[in-house]
């Protein structure tokens, strides 16, 4: 058989949206209703007898960026004083790239205080959330934000999230361009519905017109679709976790185009055997011009053969595992119009944010803010505004829940590590390096998947694991944790060397084994254990790595060496 | 799909196919699965269909289910169809609704409930579960009850709130109808088995009898002998439960009582108790202290005898005194400024205001004969609180709402008597009350006419109780409540029966104003922003109620009342008309 001949069969599509709508699940039928996002939202919002929005609006609104939550310490009570649960929602921004001025973060600042609760918070995906705002105040929360240059348009939903860029302040010149891509492939991504500025804004509402979504259509995708960009040797935004992912690639300090992985993704549901956490693979190399093109070709593939019966397995990896590379990159080929050119060489080396100051290329000066699980809140609200008074450079968010100076002037850096060692921020340059190298997710008590505390946790657990590290000599070895309320990943933990996802109050399943750089799944080492027996059980590994571990060998990797994790193989991507 | 398929393994013929698709896409996913299970139960072997001439008399069986993400629901109706489709009364409960003193009303349970992460109970069953555990819970000898517990085996605690629930009951005295099944995330097999052998081991009621679906009613007790309660012949009920309604900050904090009513009272929607309450025992103590006087010593009172501490306990009023004990103080005390002061009535009424029992005492000492203290004093008044429900709905239960009223005398803060004693009440207390009619503050007996019902506070309890009378008689009556409160979240009153009461269509409107959020907004402002509405209702002969304070409802009023007869037509009647007519309705206090 000659190549020419060879003819795929037609990949089997009878959970796609080729199928009539009626048997698909009742999400994809509630989008088709709904008018392109419109549903009943605005009536909602004036329906003064609940702080919640009636019905299945609460669907819809995560296409503009807002979950509806309530706050679950008080539930009990408020049942029992016959008050319905405490609905407040939860608003996320969409920062592509995690690029603010000086005068947004001004205006984040006044809006947090005027609208929200628990201050801001810097998210995995590299943007900002708010919590606690109130019904009744939410279109006014929204025209806040769009008054000083921002809006939330798809920041949750079936569809392209917000897109993250990766950083590397030494290659200042093609950090911009990348950056700049990942701008141009959001604003191209996004939902082009009319419905975003007349719930909000107050627009004249429209009649829907018949092609209001050309990229999306009525059903929009089967679930959430993750682009990132990222820049090597930092795999700080794990690339491999998302579902599209552009690795950079330099030559000559040039920046040449992209290896492009697909397929990535976290969340897992733990009643399922067919679902799981997934790395992205490294399927070809593209030009760096085409990359937003290209991102809007992959997702096009999704939305038309993504599973629209089946939720869970809705997300792009289990379309590529049910239909296979080989149709992927034949219905790309065919799509773009030549195949993909094979994948260049690249490396990464770690995936945390740069610690101190980093000069760029262009002599500008660039620093991480540790901020731990990126809440800002109370005297730290008030130390960056007093920081952000005056402040020449840029702000830019990392997928480590940080904050970052960017684009300092030389003739300025010393004025800033003056003022920032005047308020009391100095130290959080050079940050205690576990909690450098450690995530956590929102979970209680505004998030309804939780089933255990995370960001409130946190710092009880570094305590007792600082404690353990001490005790083998491990203080000045970073080991990447990640705790999340829920298996559905939002902190990452499959990527992690340990994690903890939440089971119970009080009980995580322990992960092991993910790799320093984010290239190798954790694998499942306990279930269902209490703090005392995660120590327990990291007692003896953390005394053999101290003894046995090679020079400069990282936690992870030496647990699949010593083969000290389950018998079954590590999964991991090629780069 | 492939249309062929399904069409070969379709046993109906299409003209009975497309007769079913218009109902079925009605069903909601409940309705879905009731109606699966009724269909298979139905379809089983007639031998196992009981007969109707070896009916037993019908059981009281209770279908109950707890549950977080709605398996235990969805069986639990599962069941409930095929008992229906046996020919098997019974009733279907939510635990987060049914009370622990329900269940002994029945004799059987089945009970599906499953368990939340590593061992709780599903949340919103949280306060049954824990009556349930009480040690001191009511024992239940005459159930006898049935477990399919539902759960998670990679958890330790593995149905670990079904196996507590098969445990309390048969420690309460309960009879196991069979032995508890656990089951876990594959549960539709097992959950299949025991469904039909709790079934087996019911009694089989006639094949005619009908289900009754009645989450949270209970049967009205059987009117005793004409008994007749009064203020002088009080009825002492148990309370059963004091929740909270307000924030907890909140000074003056607002309660729900609820009151275990066992003997039936000749009241309804509308009406009101007359609580008679107990002074503060270390009001009495102070009292008996700065007297010198002995607790036991006898008095008289109304021709009863019993100890000076209980008539100062219940029976006589320990903070405001009138001029004729104040001129007989004068006497006993021998103060020449007392005297001064009783001389003068101006200042007397100066004094008494400013001055109670206790500050008197203090102040010009004296040691009265007791006998002679309680004849002086004045007696305690009882006080009036509206019915929060309506006997149609829940029989056996008073319900009431209380407000924490707290105001400043002199310096000091003070308490009302009765309220205070109100919110203090804990489950198992005891209480005396009588009936109290309100005759101008019923519903109409023309079931077409409509209601504007407004309330301040406390003042909406009387609409919770008519609510739960037109539900519960099933009266379409066009309803529009309009209430107003501090704060939306925190003191929305019984906002989960309001948005219950809408989503039935038994409230057409509900307005709301809560001051601290939208300051300067008042009542009536809310009633006047649908002017038309409560024009073209008073034409339609809409009956106006107004409850709650005093000076807010009659501003409220006034401000109606002017902009009604200053817009109404010459022909429409005016609304001091309304009000003779009896149309306007008033329960201020």
């Amino acid at each position: 058989m000659t190549t020419s001949t060879i003819k795929r069969s037609a990949p089997n599509r009878d959970c796609d949206l080729s199928q009539p709508l009626q048997d698909l699940n009742a999400n994809e039928q509630l989008k088709q209703r709904s008018r392109y996002l419109r549903g009943n939202i605005a009536e909602g919002l004036k329906e003064r007898l609940t702080g919640a929005v009636p019905g299945d609006d609460t669907l819809l609104m995560k296409f503009h960026g807002i979950y509806q939550q309530d706050d679950r310490d008080c539930r009990n009570d408020r049942a029992q004083r016959m008050l319905e649960p405490l609905y407040q929602f939860m608003v996320r921004l969409r920062i592509p790239g995690g690029v603010l001025s000086r005068e947004q973060w001004q205006g984040l600042d006044a809006i947090s205080r005027r609208y929200a609760e628990r201050g801001l918070r810097i998210t995995t995906r590299q943007t900002l959330q708010f919590h606690g705002i109130r019904k009744r105040e939410l279109q006014a929360f929204m025209c806040a934000i769009r008054d000083i240059g921002l809006d939330t348009i798809a920041a949750c939903g079936d569809d392209s999230r917000g897109v993250v860029c990766g950083a590397n302040p030494a290659l200042s010149a093609i950090h911009a361009e990348v950056a700049a891509l990942a701008r141009a492939t959001s604003d191209r991504l996004i939902p082009r519905t009319g419905a975003y500025p007349e719930i909000w804004y107050g627009a004249t509402p429209q009649p829907p017109k018949p092609q209001e979504d050309p990229l999306y259509g009525e059903l929009y995708l089967p679930r959430k679709f993750k682009v990132g960009y990222v820049i090597p040797p930092a795999n700080d935004i794990d690339i491999y976790g998302q579902d599209l992912g552009f690795i950079a690639v330099v030559e000559d300090r040039k920046l040449v185009g992209f290896n492009v992985c697909v397929g990535g993704g976290m969340g897992q549901l733990d009643t399922r055997e067919d679902s799981y956490p997934r790395l992205a693979e490294q399927l070809g190399f593209i030009d760096s011009a085409e990359a937003p093109a290209f991102a809007e070709i992959v997702m096009g593939i999704q939305r038309d053969y993504g599973d629209r019966k089946d939720r869970h397995r809705a997300r792009f990896k289990y379309t590529l595992d049910r239909l296979g590379n080989d149709w992927f990159l034949d219905t790309l080929a065919e799509r773009r119009g030549q195949p993909l050119a094979p994948a260049r060489a690249i490396r990464f080396t770690h995936n945390g944010d740069a610690r101190g100051w980093q000069q760029g290329d262009d002599g500008l000066w660039h620093t991480t803010l540790q901020i731990d699980s990126g809440r800002i809140d109370h005297a730290l609200r008030d130390q960056l505004q007093a920081l952000f008074q005056q402040y020449g450079g840029r702000i830019r968010l990392t997928t480590n829940q940080n904050l970052q100076l960017t684009h300092v002037a030389p003739e300025e850096r010393e004025a800033v590590q003056w003022r920032l060692e005047d308020l009391g921020l100095a130290e959080r340059l050079q940050p205690d390096l576990q909690e450098a190298h450690t995530l956590s997710c929102v979970a209680l008590p505004t998030c309804g998947l939780a089933m255990a505390e995370a960001e409130r946790y946190t710092p009880d657990f570094l305590r007792v694991f600082n404690r353990l590290k001490e005790q083998h000599g491990l203080a000045q070895t970073p080991i990447t944790l990640r705790i999340s309320g829920c298996p559905n990943g939002c902190a990452r933990p499959y990527l992690a060397e340990i994690a903890l996802t939440g089971r119970a109050p009080g009980l995580y399943h322990l992960y092991l084994g993910g790799s320093f750089h984010g290239h190798r799944l954790a694998q499942l080492y306990a279930s269902n254990a209490n703090e005392t027996r995660i120590v327990e059980l990291l007692q003896p590994l953390f005394a053999r790595y101290a003894r046995q571990r090679q020079p400069q060998e990282h936690f992870g990797d030496f647990l699949v060496r010593a083969q000290l994790l389950n018998p079954s193989q590590p999964q991991a991507a090629t780069p | 799909m492939n249309m062929a398929t399904s069409l070969a393994t379709r046993p109906l013929s299409e003209a009975q196919w497309q007769a079913l698709q218009p109902l079925l896409r009605q069903l909601d996913s409940r309705q879905s699965l009731w109606l699966s299970g009724y269909l298979a139960a139905r379809a089983e072997p007639a031998e196992s269909l009981p007969l109707a001439a070896n009916a037993a008399p019908p059981a009281s069986i209770l279908i109950a289910y707890g549950s977080e993400t709605g398996n235990s629901e969805a069986l639990a109706w599962q069941l409930a169809a095929q008992a229906t489709a046996r020919g098997i009364a019974h009733d279907i409960g939510n635990l987060a609704t049914v009370r622990l003193r329900q269940l002994a009303k029945y004799q059987y349970l089945l009970l599906i409930c499953s368990t939340h992460g590593d061992g709780d109970p599903p949340e919103p069953i949280t306060a049954f579960h824990t009556a349930l555990m009480e040690p001191r819970a009511a024992r239940l000898p005459e159930l006898a009850y049935a477990v399919l517990a539902l759960g998670d085996s990679s958890y330790a605690q593995f149905c670990r709130t079904g196996q507590e629930f098969d445990e309390r009951l048969a420690a309460l005295g309960a009879r196991a109808l069979l032995p508890r099944q656990d089951c876990d995330v594959d549960y539709a097999e097992p959950a299949r088995h025991w469904m039909s052998a709790a079934l087996d081991a019911l009694p089989q009621a006639g094949a005619s009898a009908a289900t009754v679906v009645a989450t949270a009613t209970t049967v009205a007790p059987v009117a005793s002998a004409a008994q007749s309660y009064s203020k002088q012949r009080p009825l002492t009920v148990e309370v059963l439960n004091n929740v909270r309604l307000s924030a907890p900050q909140r000074r003056s904090a607002t309660h729900h009582l609820e009151l275990a009513l066992d003997v039936p009272l000749p009241l309804q929607a509308g009406d009101a108790v007359g609580v008679l309450a107990d002074n503060p025992p270390a009001l009495v103590a102070a009292i008996l202290d700065v007297l010198q006087l002995s607790a036991e010593q006898a008095v008289t009172l109304d021709g009863n005898a019993m100890p000076l501490v209980q008539a100062l306990r219940q029976q006589r009023n320990l903070n405001v005194c009138s001029p004729r004990f104040l001129e007989a103080w004068a006497t006993l005390s021998g103060s020449e400024e007392l005297a001064g002061i009783v001389a003068d009535s101006a200042a007397q009424k100066a004094f008494l205001r400013s001055h109670q029992l206790r500050d008197i005492a203090a102040r010009y000492p004296a040691h009265p004969e007791p006998q002679a203290l309680v004849d002086l004093l004045r007696p305690m008044q009882p006080r009036l609180y509206d019915l929060a429900n309506s006997f149609d709905a829940v029989a056996d239960e008073l319900h009431l709402t209380v407000q924490h009223y707290r105001y400043a005398f002199g310096s000091r803060e003070e308490s009302g008597i009765a309220s205070e004693y109100l919110v203090q009440l804990q489950p198992g207390d005891s209480l005396r009350l009588y009936p109290h009619r309100h005759a101008r503050f019923q519903l109409p007996e023309d079931p077409q006419l409509p209601l504007i019902l407004i309330a301040e506070g406390t003042g909406i309890a009387p609409y919770r109780a008519f609510i739960q009378h037109l539900r519960a008689s099933g009266q379409h009556r066009r309803c529009w409540l309009l209430f107003a409160e501090q704060q939306f979240e925190q003191d929305f009153l019984y906002q989960r029966d309001w948005q219950q009461a809408q989503a039935d269509g038994l409230l057409q409107h509900i307005d709301t104003v809560f001051y601290q959020d939208e300051p300067g907004r008042n009542l009536a402002d809310l009633a006047l922003a649908d002017a038309n509405r409560l024009r073209q209702w008073l034409d339609d002969g809409a009956h106006l109620y107004l409850c709650g304070d005093t000076v807010n409802l009659e501003a409220c009023e006034q401000a109606l009342q002017q902009h009604y007869d200053a817009q109404r037509d010459a022909s429409a009647r005016s609304w001091e008309q309304l009000s003779k007519d009896k149309r306007i309705h008033r329960n201020l206090y």
